[in-house]
């Protein structure tokens, strides 16, 4: 349970990293809060010959507001952004995933942007940036690309990133609260022990407008497949309705209809199954109820 | 392959050492120190007995390089307890009395990564309730204890820390 023999480079601006990495390609790894890495490394399951830490990169270390977008560098530790100011004000179902993330021990360590560049589908941050309309600046030494988190995913732990290239930012757009109306978040998850991978996790954010219906409304699932998934058909089918609990019955029949849940060794299919449809349903009057005391708050 | 120069402020020590790329903090800690009272269990970030404060937040020194810690301060097992103004003699602090009074503890083994992981909790909400505890201690597992007196413990430690005249000391060590 010791990682193999490497060499550890610490550099202290981004051109650097890029260098490196240009020149090593697969053979070398980013180290940022190392949560999933070093015990990918300790277990061996993964043997780079240079291991380049990024924590001494100052220019990632940014959280702030510019352009309409919440912009996060990969510096950003999980429990420096639950904590943000910004995050609560911005992006509150992005906060509110936070302290499903590991343990507080982890979180002092994790980066938001590693949690999504080690892809695993029962994760939190990718499937609320997903739902979010995040996207990524990935940036190598000699180009530089913007991608949509739909985008970003190919499977199980698999990514669009190459091995020249490294995830600068999380840029996520800011969205105004309907004027007279309000926005309501939740998130749930389902794991064995707290703190441990999800089997199941939910997110929505719904948006009423001052008529009482809804105006915008994000849901989606992780830990049921490959990738987060967007249930694009749920939000598609709740447009401009009026949200009642009956009608967030219905839109959780929908899913049904395309879920495929892989098989897994611990847990049969039918109850993530099961979960997933209960989940989609509470997420939603969850939110609800969330928009309803933001409402109140405020008027 | 590669050695590194490290300064590190451990238990409130300056420590200079040279150590290898590859060696994680608890290793360092352990190995090169002989700072055995951290412990470890899965060595890959799940079980917590590891646990140790860096710049007084609790992190697993399993899954950070020793490295990596190269400029900041940690704080193990072995820098909680504190020299007693009256007496001038180095006693358990508050935290481990407590854990020794409400039996906080079986084998032993989980003891370190819980202890910090109380200080720091501690620090942050010198009056958490049962939930708060048991959120907080959720990343460190015992297998031993059923957590209750754990638990207990904790909720005494922060009476201990409020009260200064509610000491429970231990027969002489």
């Amino acid at each position: 349970m010791k990682p193999v023999d490497f060499d550890y480079v610490k550099p202290s601006d981004l051109n650097e990293v890029l260098q490196t990495l240009n020149l090593l390609k697969d053979k070398a790894k980013i180290l940022s809060g190392g949560q999933s890495l070093l015990p990918v490394l300790n277990m061996r399951l993964a043997r780079p010959e240079v291991v380049v830490d990024i924590n001494e990169v100052k220019e990632l270390n940014h959280l702030v507001v510019e352009n309409d977008y919440i912009k996060m560098g990969a510096g950003v530790r999980h429990s420096f952004a639950e904590q943000s100011a910004i995050m609560k004000d911005y992006l509150p179902l992005l906060a509110k995933c936070i302290p499903y993330i590991g343990h507080s021990q982890i979180r002092n360590r994790g980066t938001v942007i590693g949690s999504i560049v080690h892809a695993d589908p029962s994760a939190e941050i990718p499937l609320v940036a997903l739902i979010l309309d995040g996207h990524l600046e990935l940036v190598s030494e000699e180009d530089k690309r913007t991608v949509p988190l739909s985008e970003f995913f190919y499977g199980y732990m698999m990514t669009d990133l190459q091995p020249e290239e490294m995830v600068t930012s999380l840029n996520i757009p800011v969205r105004s609260i309907p004027v007279g109306g309000s926005r309501g978040t939740s998130f749930i998850e389902m794991a064995r022990r707290e703190g441990d991978f999800a089997l199941v996790a939910a997110a929505a954010q719904l948006e009423i407008d001052k008529e009482g219906f809804i105006y915008d409304v994000r849901i989606g699932l992780g830990g049921v497949g490959p990738a987060p998934i967007r249930l694009e058909e749920v939000e598609n089918f709740l447009q401009q309705k009026e949200p009642t609990e009956d009608l967030f019955i219905e839109a959780s029949q929908l899913i049904k209809n395309y879920l495929e849940v892989d098989e897994d060794p611990f847990v049969p299919k039918e109850y993530r199954e099961h979960v997933a449809f209960r989940f989609v349903q509470r997420v939603l009057s969850e939110a609800l109820a969330d928009a309803k005391t933001s409402y109140e708050r405020m008027s | 392959m590669s050695n590194h120069k490290v300064q590190i402020e451990v238990n409130g020590k300056n420590i200079e050492a040279e150590v290898s790329g590859r060696t994680h903090l608890a290793d360092f800690l352990r190995n090169n120190l002989n700072l055995t009272g951290t412990h470890i269990g899965c060595e890959h970030g799940v079980c917590g007995c590891c646990t140790v404060l860096m710049d007084e937040e609790p992190i697993r020194s399993c899954i950070i390089l020793a490295v990596q810690a190269d400029g900041h301060k940690i704080k193990t097992v072995e820098g909680m307890s504190e020299i007693n103004q009256e007496t001038g003699k180095r006693e358990l602090s508050n935290i481990q009395k407590a854990f020794w009074e409400g039996h906080g503890l079986q084998c032993g083994f989980c003891t370190p990564g819980m202890l910090l992981t109380t200080e720091a909790l501690l620090a942050e909400n010198p009056d958490p309730t049962d939930q708060e505890i048991r959120e907080a201690l959720s990343g460190n597992i015992c297998r031993c204890t059923g957590y209750l007196q754990i638990v207990e413990a904790v909720k005494l430690a922060a009476k201990m820390n409020k009260n200064s005249t509610l000491v429970y000391l231990p027969e002489e060590v």
